[in-house]
């Protein structure tokens, strides 16, 4: 089954293992270990029946307000960006940039579970479905602004006054 | 001079937007900018005994498409520079103006195909500009320097100038808009 993203590209393709409501207690049972769990969901979880574009508009809010006025950059590499460590027991201070930023995007749109945390079911799926495209965001405003900043710069021209309906006369 | 020179053809040559009428437009010189990058280094843009026209055109012409010019407009009339813009956002527009300044510079004065032969400062060896690890460190470098030159409230001058400068323009709308409801209020009671 094939994920769309937004202009119409294709996510890719994932296969489906098992069913798909499978929940967080039944993995716990199969893997005690929190690390082996999260590569075992990185391996196998599926998110076809996730995508939703009211959640994504949600998240343009957000990586608009929140998240771009203070990321310009992505400081993890690829690998980590798309694959960060989840693990519950990691300290603050070795969270990666791309975990930080999932969660920020997670308490934004979505209701935290038992416990007033995100389970990490919940967080690899959430991540593996939008990375790519919070990702691509973000080349898209630096593109903008690129693009907006030459435009003023090299028409050395500044629109002064917003109140524009005022003047009607 | 050759460079205002062509800057000035250039914006006569202009066709303005139908859309802009009612608004008023500021033609800004970007020459103490323009010298800042190409003689200096941006990163003295805040220096104290800087040069604080060039600072102003960047505030001007840069930061508003990095915050977004809505919330610019918004914000800039009822706060200071360094209360509303992220010490992010300023340093990327200094690192992405700096970036691409050489090929912006060449297309004002020579024309769009020659800048297309110019490359950006960073990235270029095949990698995206943006991560390159010249930038980063260039943005580092820079993000530093905006943190420390607010820390001590560095241009803090220019900063209430532009302040008090926008508040005189909204202030000057404020009292049109006034006329405009006395007038609308005569054409009621008739």
């Amino acid at each position: 089954m094939k994920v769309v993203g937004r202009n119409g590209k294709t996510l890719g393709t994932v296969s489906v293992n098992g069913d798909g409501d499978t929940n967080i207690s039944n993995l716990s049972t199969i893997t005690t270990d929190e690390t082996s769990e999260m590569h075992h969901l990185y391996a196998t979880i599926t998110y076809q029946a996730m995508f939703n574009k009211h959640v994504w508009r949600s998240i343009g809010v957000c990586l608009k307000d929140r998240v771009f006025p203070k990321v310009k950059f992505w400081k993890d590499t690829k690998a980590n960006f798309h694959m960060p460590d989840f693990r519950t027991n990691l300290p603050k201070n070795k969270y990666e940039q791309s975990r930080k930023v999932c969660e920020m995007l997670m308490d934004f749109v979505s209701d935290k579970d038992q416990g007033n945390v995100h389970s990490m079911r919940k967080k690899v799926a959430f991540w593996k479905l939008y990375a790519p495209l919070v990702r691509a965001e973000l080349v898209d405003y630096r593109a903008n602004a690129a693009a907006q900043v030459r435009k003023a710069y090299m028409e050395g021209k500044v629109r002064n006054v917003s109140h524009d309906f005022y003047d009607i006369n | 001079m050759a460079f205002v020179a062509a800057w000035t053809t250039y914006d006569t040559n202009l066709k303005l937007n139908d859309v802009t009428v009612g608004c008023e437009i500021e033609v800004l010189d970007p020459d103490p900018l323009r010298e800042i990058c190409k003689y200096h280094d941006l990163i003295n843009i805040r220096s104290d005994g800087g040069d604080s026209a060039a600072f102003e055109v960047f505030v001007k012409v840069v930061l508003p498409p990095v915050v977004t010019k809505n919330y610019f407009k918004v914000k800039k009339y009822d706060f200071k520079i360094s209360e509303f813009v992220t010490i992010a956002d300023e340093a990327f527009g200094l690192v992405l103006f700096e970036n691409n300044f050489k090929k912006w510079d060449t297309w004002v004065i020579k024309g769009k195909a020659e800048a297309k032969r110019v490359k950006n400062k960073f990235g270029q060896s095949n990698t995206h500009w943006a991560s390159s690890a010249d930038t980063i460190a260039q943005y580092n470098e820079l993000y530093e320097m905006v943190k420390d030159a607010r820390s001590v409230a560095m241009n803090e001058d220019v900063e209430t100038k532009l302040l008090d400068e926008w508040k005189r323009e909204r202030d000057g709308h404020l009292q049109s808009k006034s006329k405009f409801d006395k007038r609308m209020d005569a054409t009621i009671v008739e």
